[in-house]
C-alpha cells in the first residue's frame, strides 16, 4: 500500500528563511539582559514618540506621543546606571562602606530622572490647558486646521 | 543574568500600549492605554533597582496624567475624526 502526500514544496522553501530568522530572534531574546532589553524598549518608545509628534493630526495624540518620548528618555537614563546583581543605593547603618560602594547601582541618573518626571508632568498639564483653549477658539482638535495661517 | 519572563512581558506591554494609544479612534481608550504604559514603566523602574523613581512614576504616570487627559477629553471632544 502506497500513500501519497500532496506537499507543496514551494511553500516550505518560502517559509524556511522566515523560520530561520524567527529562531535567531528567539535565541537573541533568550540571551538578552534586562539592561539591553530596556535600551531596546526605550529606543522603540522614542521612535514612536517622534513619529506621533510629527505625523499624527490630533493635538491630544501629539501630547500622548510627547509623553512616550519623555518616558523613553527616562528609561534610557535609568538603564545606564543599572548593574546586574546590584543592590538599591540606600546605605543602611549596618552595611560596610566598601561592600556598599562595590555593589550599589549608580544613583545619579535616578535623582535626575526623579526631577525630570515632575517637570514633564507640569509641562504636559500646561499643554493640555492650551489644547482646551485651542478647542474653544477653533472648535476642533485637528492640528492641520489650528496651525493653518489665514 | 538572563531576562526575567515577567520583565519581558511588561516591556512588550509598554510598547504595545503606546503604539495602540496612537491608532485608536476613541480618545478615552488612548487615555487608558497611556495609564497602562505608565504603570508598566513603573514596574520596570522598580526592577531596575530605582524604587523612588518607580513610586513617582506610578503616581504621576499611572494616575495623575491620565486624569488630566480625561478632563481634557471631557472638556473637548471624545472622537478623533480621521479622514
Amino acid at each position: 500500500m502506497i500513500l501519497y502526500y500532496d506537499i507543496n514544496y514551494d511553500i516550505i522553501l518560502i517559509l524556511y528563511p522566515i523560520i530561520e530568522i524567527a529562531i535567531i530572534l528567539l535565541i537573541l531574546v533568550m540571551n538578552m539582559d534586562l539592561q539591553l532589553a530596556s535600551f531596546i524598549t526605550a529606543g522603540i518608545l522614542a521612535i514612536v514618540g517622534l513619529y506621533g509628534v510629527f505625523f499624527v493630526d490630533n493635538v491630544l495624540k501629539k501630547i500622548i506621543a510627547l509623553s512616550a518620548l519623555g518616558n523613553g528618555v527616562n528609561l534610557t537614563l535609568i538603564a545606564i546606571g543599572y548593574k546586574a546583581g546590584g543592590i538599591v543605593p540606600i546605605k543602611m547603618p549596618s552595611m560596610e562602606f566598601t561592600m556598599f560602594a562595590t555593589k550599589a547601582v549608580y544613583p545619579l541618573p535616578q535623582a535626575l530622572v526623579l526631577t525630570n518626571i515632575v517637570i514633564e508632568a507640569s509641562m504636559l498639564a500646561i499643554m493640555l490647558a492650551l489644547s482646551i483653549v485651542f478647542y474653544k477658539k477653533y472648535k476642533t482638535l485637528k492640528a492641520s486646521i489650528i496651525l493653518k495661517e489665514d | 543574568m538572563y531576562l526575567n519572563i515577567v520583565d519581558f512581558i511588561v516591556l512588550a506591554l509598554i510598547v504595545m500600549s503606546y503604539i495602540g494609544a496612537l491608532i485608536q479612534k476613541d480618545l478615552i481608550k488612548c487615555v487608558v492605554l497611556t495609564g497602562l504604559g505608565g504603570l508598566g514603566l513603573a514596574y520596570i523602574f522598580s526592577s531596575l533597582l530605582a524604587p523612588d523613581v518607580a513610586l513617582t512614576e506610578a503616581i504621576l504616570g499611572g494616575a495623575v496624567l491620565p486624569a488630566f487627559f480625561a478632563f481634557t477629553v471631557k472638556r473637548t471632544q471624545r472622537l478623533d475624526e480621521i479622514d
